[in-house]
């Protein structure tokens, strides 16, 4: 069965997303940083969500279809 | 029954949170998003840092319904007509057309507020309004890292 795109790329995004939840606890060094994630690593990490897109755009990556998290640090806590 | 993915992971103070991923189509803006499944809120938004990773202008959206979130202030801006493409656990997509939501958009844009840490933090909502009206029921297990939304059948 040939897969579109949406499906490979939605796939793509999940696994990052599984990926991210595996690894959590390795990722302190970004704590207050914002990671960029895509095939099951670390692209990027940067200071603001702005300079994060920035970079990206100058990579050719578009940054609506990657995962863009921020590591919140430790002592971070709000009730949402 | 129909069954949304979802997964668990850390997020604030080493606690396991619900997440779930989707596709966000808008006008001529769209892409992947990680929201936080977040019964105690009566809205499912755009987080400020997904807005600006997906394009969202919001130095021009700084208008709607005032809401304190995590200490900050932000419009709840609306946008109209909204889909949303979820995964199924029978690895099929699930489409819903939403007639409104809303990004979140700081009362006060600066350099400063962009570069908070604690305001990047803010993830996307999927909130009780979209559980309430599409008829989901969220099952969440942090002691077994499991949950999922469930549609029943009426």
């Amino acid at each position: 069965m040939v897969k579109t795109e949406f499906e490979r790329d939605v796939k793509c995004f999940e696994e990052d997303a599984q990926w991210l939840c595996a690894n959590y606890d390795t990722l302190r060094e970004y704590e207050g940083k914002v990671v960029v994630i895509k095939n099951k690593q670390i692209i990027l990490a940067a200071e603001s969500i702005e300079e994060a897109v920035k970079e990206l755009k100058k990579r050719g990556e578009d940054a609506a279809f990657l995962l863009i998290t921020s590591i919140p640090p430790k002592d971070l806590s709000f009730i949402l | 029954m129909l069954k949304i993915r979802c997964h668990v992971r850390k997020f604030l103070r080493n606690r396991f949170f619900p997440f779930t991923t989707f596709m966000l189509k808008y006008s001529r803006y769209r892409g992947f998003l990680e929201a936080l499944i977040d019964t105690g809120s009566p809205y499912t938004v755009v987080s400020t840092r997904d807005a600006l990773r997906l394009g969202f202008p919001i130095k021009r959206m700084q208008s709607g319904e005032s809401v304190s979130l995590a200490g900050f202030r932000f419009f709840n801006h609306p946008i109209r007509n909204v889909t949303l493409i979820f995964r199924t656990e029978e690895e099929e997509s699930f489409s819903v057309s939403i007639p409104q939501m809303g990004i979140l958009v700081p009362t006060k844009i600066n350099r400063s507020t962009l570069n908070d840490r604690r305001l990047m933090a803010i993830p996307s909502i999927i909130g009780n309004d979209f559980l309430e009206d599409y008829g989901f029921s969220l099952y969440f297990n942090p002691g077994k890292k499991k949950a999922f939304l469930l549609q029943e059948q009426e």
